[in-house]
């Protein structure tokens, strides 16, 4: 292998590629602004957020499927909770479970048409996108809800600063990436995962029921991506009806940039999440540059087309 | 010497077409047997039926004289019958020792949850492999690197490693280079004196290879047995003649001996 010869893992590699982007920004974004506390801590307030996508889209992916509508959901479930809580009046905690309810059935529903039907996923998942997209747009009738409950440990448990310092979703993120690089390294449906994506007939003649592996991928990801979407909501003060498209594509691009390899069954868990870090500097950078923002979705594009062509011209060694 | 496998007048149809008319197929313990047939002539749906992949739609499947009815691959391979299919046996992302354990991983409990054992899965891998003559660069990379014969070797260890009383080789040569082959059918005759009680199914287009190893051969056209011949009493010729006169050709089909 390639990595061998330079004696780099793709780890230290994405390790090296953060710094040096990190280094670019600081020099070239006004008076430092990159290096002060404030922006730091903003940074790691926004960056949980990419990492519960990046890590739903990976576990997914590596499976061999993907989840175009990861990013609508995301929107979705933030759009539900403050219509759970403020239209509905329904009390925080239920408000809560029933949206990460939401974002497993989200999950579930498109698992359950790519394994039953025996479908393509990148299909599926955008049209169930629209799906998604419309419903929000008929339960909230394209009005931004307030989110605002009484009971502040509801909002606090998810964007307070522990010590006024620490914010509690980066807690959040680091438990859950945690929780899922043990369940992806260390379980047997980690093994199935990865083994599912590299060979599916292997994996099935092996005993491995594959649809129950890839069902349970996606909802991990729904899951994950209502987690997100929780903070999304309980940071704005409000649910913003919009387009999850951007989000999807960060999902699947940072899960590229990080090594994931686009046709499943290969590609590590920090990797991803280093991507996911990578995608939120580059985003934080370029507003803190004063440059139009759309030039990370150029950015986004170019990566996710960068990762296909990998996928299709150099790493087709099956 | 008893049957490990005995199947009786098995049926099979898709659609219109009569896959299977009414085989009776039965295999010895320690028996190895080849089956062959040309391309269609159903050897594959037999086996599949026996495994579980799919069902028949009449007769009746004996398995160490109980009658059975495996309802998924699992559940043969629960009961000791290993298939080895040409390709697709090995997810090559994973490194050796995860494949050898594939769907059937060590764990150990950490806590509330089983964690992967993969210390003594490499242990075991790795003893398990050199005893069968398997002598591979590490049993950390990845799959993908060994070579053809490599892999080979790795799926018959791990048939073997889970105690398989029967083994399925479905076309095991033809992705093999020529010293992919030697070294495998070494290794599977050095198994069969270890082991006398291993019984084995080769099924094959291939003669010159099935006879080196097999001790029966039957011959399957068109969904029926047209021959089942002891392997001392025939030959390749006489085989291959068999199929041709199947396949309505005169003289010797090129495919048939491979």
């Amino acid at each position: 292998m390639g990595w061998k010869k330079h004696n780099l893992s793709p780890t230290k590699l994405l390790l090296i590629t953060l710094v040096l982007i990190y280094a670019i920004f600081t020099f070239t974004v006004p008076e430092y602004r990159f290096l002060s506390t404030s922006f730091i801590q903003l940074l790691f307030e926004l960056m949980p957020i990419f990492i519960f996508l990046v890590i739903g889209q990976s576990l997914v992916i590596l499976t061999g499927e993907i989840d175009i509508s990861v990013g609508q959901v995301f929107v979705f479930c933030s759009t539900f909770l403050s219509l759970l809580y403020t239209v509905y009046h329904l009390h925080p905690a239920l408000a809560i479970i029933g949206t990460l309810l939401l974002g497993c059935s989200a999950g579930a529903l498109n698992g359950f048409l790519v394994t039953r039907f025996k479908l393509n996923s990148f299909l599926v998942t955008l049209a169930t996108t629209w799906i998604f997209y419309g419903i929000m747009l008929l339960l909230s009738g394209a009005y931004s809800i307030p989110y605002s409950p009484n009971d502040r440990i509801y909002v606090d448990m998810f964007i307070d600063r522990i010590g006024g310092i620490i914010p509690t979703q980066l807690i959040w993120a680091i438990i859950f990436s945690t929780l899922f690089y043990i369940i992806l390294s260390k379980t047997r449906l980690g093994n199935w995962m990865y083994a599912t994506g590299s060979n599916p007939e292997a994996a099935f003649r092996s005993g491995i029921n594959i649809d129950y592996v890839k069902m349970i991928a996606f909802i991990f990801c729904g899951f994950l991506a209502a987690f997100a979407g929780i903070i999304d909501v309980s940071r704005f003060g409000a649910g913003l009806p919009r387009d999850g498209g951007t989000s999807s594509l960060v999902a699947v691009a940072g899960a590229a940039i990080g090594g994931i390899r686009l046709g499943g069954g290969s590609g590590s868990l920090v990797g991803a999440i280093l991507g996911a870090i990578i995608m939120r500097i580059l985003d934080s950078g370029f507003v803190m540059m004063n440059v139009p923002p759309f030039y990370f979705q150029v950015i986004l594009g170019i990566t996710i087309l960068i990762a296909v062509i990998a996928h299709y011209k150099f790493l087709k060694e099956r | 010497m008893s049957n490990i496998v005995e199947m009786k007048n098995i049926h099979k149809f898709f659609g219109a077409v009569h896959a299977l008319k009414g085989v009776n197929f039965n295999v010895r313990t320690g028996e190895s047997v080849g089956l062959v047939g040309d391309n269609g002539a159903g050897k594959s749906t037999l086996i599949k039926i026996l495994t579980g992949v799919i069902r028949a739609d009449k007769g009746e499947i004996y398995y160490q004289g109980k009658k059975v009815q495996f309802k998924s691959p699992r559940e043969a391979r629960m009961a000791g019958i290993e298939t080895i299919y040409q390709e697709d046996t090995l997810a090559e992302d994973l490194p050796v020792f995860r494949n050898m354990f594939l769907g059937r991983e060590l764990v150990r409990r950490l806590g509330f949850i089983n964690i992967l054992d993969d210390n003594k899965m490499k242990i075991e891998s790795k003893t398990f492999t050199e005893s069968i003559g398997l002598k591979l660069g590490s049993i950390e990379q990845r799959t993908r690197y060994c070579s053809g014969g490599e892999k080979a070797g790795i799926a018959l260890a791990r048939a073997l490693l889970f105690n398989a009383k029967l083994i399925i080789m479905d076309e095991p040569f033809r992705a093999l280079s020529p010293v992919g082959v030697q070294e495998t059918v070494n290794r599977i005759s050095r198994l069969r004196e270890k082991n006398k009680d291993l019984s084995i199914i080769f099924v094959t287009h291939n003669l010159y290879q099935a006879f080196l190893l097999v001790d029966r051969i039957v011959v399957l056209i068109r969904g029926e047995i047209v021959a089942d011949l002891p392997k001392e009493r025939t030959s390749i010729e006489r085989v291959t003649e068999i199929l041709a006169r199947g396949a309505g050709v005169s003289g010797v089909r090129g495919e048939v001996g491979g």
